[in-house]
């Protein structure tokens, strides 16, 4: 099996092609850092050209796009929404047109509230779920949700397998031992939501091989079943979302979040807990 | 059968898509003029080599001719690179769409350049696609590099593809000018050659259809059998060239280049003369 990597260079792109290559897929990275080796295993390419776009996916079974600007404010607020939406289509049309059956690509948490805030978080309901209605509140957080769009619109036109995972925080391996922490007092609105960058890469590679129906879009957050703040999660709830609805028995630092789409659609369930090392 | 006609709106361009087209084919013409017509005609860029994967999609023939037609239209480089990176990209992305064949617009600039400072140095009439090549500009100079590009894909990569060395080619208009007065003996290469463009629009279908093995790549000259000049062939030869060898007989107004390689590898012979 052959997978494209796009972003392979970044936290997330590394991980995920150390973990695909560890499960026998032959991995092409792809990012715009430095140079390729010649030897297919890594390619240096700009993917807001199209062109480039059509020849580093084709010959793929699967393509995982992780490319983007990763955030706001690291650049003027069109260059981060025009670059990522662009390098999103140049895939998802690369793909479609050269007959790679299935994209999965890094959309954000930050479609429902910017991280960290800068306006108030409005969490309808806890359990959060991809039902719950989005906010996009940045350049950056727009650019996401835009490419939601572009991906339900390829999989209905093109009959592209795609997958839309919404990232929550991602961890890394020298942040993690600095988890649980206690609520910064600096915020009003503590994100509780987190996810292991080891399981953030293995659900990855699940969505790009696991079986999906042809031509669907599956949108699922992918976080661990905890949250990564010292308070209970029912006191955190009521005392910082108390408008928010909580349609589920939720005990100790059980995550606020929820992960059953990720689980059913394609078996991600996260092995990775904060509290248990 | 799917052909996308690039430089569509161009004189030969135009007359390859109607020829096509009179032949029951499904083309879709490609040019960098207004808007497309959402039928048979886009609008694209040819350096872009996105645009080229997405428009190309699906053909069974690519013919093209899009490039800057002529050095002097736009700065030296710009035309050098326009036309390699065009070129070239339409042979990776045919490739890599698996589209088989591909006819490219090739020019005798490869070899001859009229009114240039320096003179053409020919080793030989008739002229061949044997012939040395020595391009004088940056037009000619890009053709050659765009046969050699050809020459790699067709192989190293499979693919059938037919250069086609275009003389002067006239539209209606032009033909009905000919044949010219005698150039004076101060001229510098004059160019002898010239095709109708209804034969040249032929010449592209034919190498687009015509049966021919895989991993190919046939460089051909596309002429009138006859000199554009109201003289003789000898005449000529004898004003401008009288020191180049003749390897064959050149009677009345024969064009002192060959046309056999056209017409073996894909059946192209000129139906139009310059005189009588």
């Amino acid at each position: 099996m052959k997978i494209v990597v796009t972003g392979s260079k970044g936290n997330i792109g590394s991980a995920v092609v150390d973990y695909a290559r560890s499960q026998r897929a032959h991995v092409l990275g792809v990012d715009n850092v430095g140079r390729g080796d010649g030897l297919g295993n890594y390619i240096a390419a700009d993917l807001t050209d199209l062109g480039s776009c059509y020849d580093v996916v084709r010959g793929a079974d699967a393509v995982i796009n992780l490319a983007a600007i990763p955030d706001s404010k690291m650049f003027p607020n069109a260059q981060t929404f025009m670059t990522n939406v662009a390098i999103t289509y140049n895939v998802f049309l690369a793909a479609a047109h050269l007959g790679v059956k299935r994209v999965v690509w890094a959309s954000s948490i930050q479609v429902n509230h910017t991280v960290p805030p800068h306006r108030p978080v409005r969490y309808r309901y806890f359990p959060l779920d991809e039902d719950h209605p989005v906010d996009p509140q940045s350049d950056y957080a727009l650019s996401k949700y835009v490419g939601e769009v572009i991906a339900d619109a390829f999989a209905r036109d093109f009959g592209l397998t795609t997958v839309s995972l919404r990232f929550t925080d991602v961890v890394t391996l020298q942040r993690w031992p600095t988890l649980p922490a206690p609520v910064d007092p600096g915020t009003q609105y503590p994100l509780p939501h987190y996810v292991h960058i080891h399981d953030c890469a293995r659900a990855c590679y699940l969505a790009a091989t696991a079986p999906l129906p042809p031509g669907s879009h599956t949108v699922a957050f992918i976080a661990a079943r905890d949250t990564h703040i010292d308070m209970p999660s029912r006191e955190l709830a009521q005392r910082y979302y108390p408008d928010a609805e909580l349609r589920a028995d939720i005990q100790d630092h059980d995550a606020l979040i929820s992960g059953k789409r990720a689980e059913e659609a394609f078996g991600f369930v996260p092995q990775f807990s904060c509290r248990s090392r | 059968m799917r052909i996308i006609v690039t430089g569509s709106k161009g004189k030969l361009g135009s007359a390859v898509v109607a020829y096509a087209r009179a032949q029951g084919a499904d083309v879709l013409g490609v040019d960098v003029v207004g808007a497309g017509d959402r039928r048979g005609y886009v609008c694209a860029d040819l350096t872009n080599l996105g645009q080229l994967y997405d428009v190309l999609r699906h053909a069974d023939a690519i013919i093209h001719l899009a490039a800057v037609p002529r050095a002097g239209e736009f700065t030296a480089a710009r035309t050098l690179v326009s036309n390699v990176s065009s070129a070239y990209n339409i042979l990776l992305a045919a490739h890599h769409l698996g589209i088989g064949r591909v006819v490219a617009a090739s020019s005798i600039q490869v070899l001859h350049r009229a009114g240039h400072h320096i003179r053409a140095h020919f080793r030989y009439f008739p002229l061949d696609e044997d012939h040395p090549a020595d391009p004088k500009d940056e037009y000619g100079l890009s053709k050659l590099m765009a046969e050699q590009a050809a020459q790699m894909f067709a192989h190293h990569y499979g693919m059938t593809i037919v250069s086609l060395r275009y003389v002067w080619i006239c539209s209606a208009e032009e033909w009905a000018t000919l044949p010219h007065p005698p150039p004076p003996a101060v001229a510098i290469d004059p160019l002898p050659f010239c095709v109708h463009v209804e034969d040249a629009a032929r010449a592209a279908w034919l190498a687009a259809t015509a049966a021919l093995p895989p991993a190919t790549h046939v460089v051909a000259f596309i002429a009138a059998p006859d000199i554009r000049f109201d003289m003789t062939t000898a005449e000529f030869l004898q004003r401008f060239y009288p020191h180049v060898p003749r390897r064959s007989v050149l009677h009345d107004h024969d064009a002192p280049i060959s046309l056999i390689r056209a017409r073996q590898a894909f059946g192209f012979v000129p139906h139009y003369a310059c005189h009588g």
